[in-house]
């Protein structure tokens, strides 16, 4: 009986990684997804060792059980390893001797990154929401408190005025006192439209027009600081979002962007819209200093470098990007700080 | 209670009422021109309280204080105001709605 050829033209187009190895782990077939992952071409990847190539040596023994176990049958796995490139892969290995008797064990993988960096942003959202409805109770308990101790003040204040008229230093502690709490009570508004979310309500709605909506709503804030918001010409595009979230998460977006374009002469934030694939992603720019740090945790509720901000704009644009299976990113390109804030086209909502 | 005496500082009369029983009777009682009711009353939330009392005719005007930024207002003639509330503003829709006399509740 003679050996069947390997049909490459048929592995080759699949968007899995195969390997087929002989009994040591010597790779004799190598894919060509195999070729763009590892950057190697499949001429010098024969003959070379699967585990070199693919497991970190600490974890050979690991792979040698799975080998041993795999039957004709049953394949065993999987074996998960992060590669080189920072890709994430699932093995599993099988035997199927009969067509190709020097190959002993076929590895087959695929690339589990997209399906693992989605996992982790439900996770992440799910933790969310567990967080916020224990902070939504603390909120809420936190008022009781807070409006008795406003009352006391209150309270104090007139006695004081009546017994010693004028603007007495007892006085202007229990002024002070005042304003802290009505500071401690705005902070928990904020809070609470984002820790309450209300559900998710996608709309086939021009980005475009959402975007003008959250302009206009900056658009004090951009002239109180002397700042031109710039939106660049372009065509309307339709997509399914949620339109009250999408604005607020620009408006967000546009907040920032105002309050560090406001700190140098170059007074301009600009706003402009990308279709990229199946997403539009909506970009905002300033040319103000920009982030502390590239690693600085800007997306960390309370986290803010501004006087008086309430860190947590950041956190309602991520969070908006995540309700719509899409991403916030940002870089600093030419002297310039660039948000991006990525929508599916055709409804992504993960709730 | 604070809030007592900052009314009757405003010139109020104030009548007291603490839970739910005496917070009915009184309301019923009184005939008082407004009340002010907490909306986490010791044995009874504040929204079932004010439905409770419409059952008796209707209720003055009411103020609910909650601690929920939007709390739906639960009958007409209930307004909402969250805590801390803001004290000028109580001030402003007591003077638009009330006589002198305000049950506390």
């Amino acid at each position: 009986m003679t050996t069947p050829p390997i049909p490459h033209e048929l592995i080759d187009g699949l968007e899995v990684f195969i390997c087929g190895l002989d009994e040591r782990g010597t790779i004799l077939v190598f894919n060509r997804p195999c070729e763009h992952l590892t950057g190697l071409a499949r001429d010098h990847a024969v003959g070379k060792s699967w585990l070199e190539l693919f497991a970190i040596h600490e974890r050979h023994d690991h792979v040698h059980e799975l080998w041993s176990r795999a039957t004709a049958g049953r394949p065993a796995g999987p074996y998960e390893a992060l590669c080189r490139n920072g890709r994430s892969l699932r093995w599993q290995f099988s035997r199927w001797e009969q067509r190709h008797p020097s190959i002993a064990l076929w590895a087959v993988g695929f690339d589990i990154t997209d399906e693992r960096e989605a996992l982790a942003r439900s996770r992440e959202l799910e933790r969310m929401v567990t967080l916020g409805n224990l902070v939504a109770g603390l909120t809420h308990e936190l008022r009781n408190p807070l409006n008795g101790a406003l009352l006391q003040l209150a309270l104090a204040e007139r006695h004081e005025v009546r017994k010693q008229g004028g603007l007495t230093p007892t006085l202007e502690a229990i002024v002070q006192a005042t304003g802290e709490i009505r500071r401690i009570s705005m902070l928990l508004d904020d809070f609470l439209v984002f820790v309450r979310p209300l559900p998710i309500n996608l709309e086939r709605v021009g980005v475009r027009r959402i975007v003008e909506r959250a302009i206009a709503r900056g658009g004090a804030k951009a002239q109180a600081a002397a700042v031109t918001i710039v939106l660049e010409p372009g065509d309307e595009v339709a997509a399914e979002v949620d339109p009250v979230r999408v604005e607020t998460a620009v408006y967000h977006l546009l907040a920032n962007a105002i309050d560090a374009a406001s700190e140098l002469d170059a007074r301009e934030v600009r706003i402009r819209l990308v279709v990229r694939g199946n997403a539009i992603v909506i970009e905002v720019e300033d040319r103000g200093p920009g982030l502390p740090s590239s690693d600085a945790p800007i997306f960390e509720p309370f986290f803010t470098t501004k006087q008086g901000g309430t860190g947590l704009g950041l956190t309602i644009v991520e969070r908006v990007a995540a309700e719509h299976d899409g991403r916030i990113s940002h870089e600093r390109r030419d002297g310039a700080t660039v948000f991006r804030l990525e929508l599916q086209i055709v409804g992504g909502a993960s709730n | 209670m604070a809030l007592q005496e900052l009314l009757r500082d405003e010139g109020y009369e104030v009548i007291s009422a603490t839970g739910r029983e005496e917070g009915v009777t009184l309301a019923t009682m009184s005939h008082a021109d407004v009340i002010i009711a907490d909306a986490r009353l010791p044995g009874l939330d504040g929204v079932a309280w004010v439905r409770e009392l419409s059952r008796y005719g209707p209720p003055p005007p009411t103020i609910l204080l909650c601690t929920r930024a939007s709390c739906p207002p639960p009958e007409s003639g209930v307004v909402c105001m969250t805590k801390p509330i803001d004290l000028a503003r109580l001030f402003r829709v007591l003077e638009r709605a009330a006589g002198p006399q305000i049950l506390v509740a």
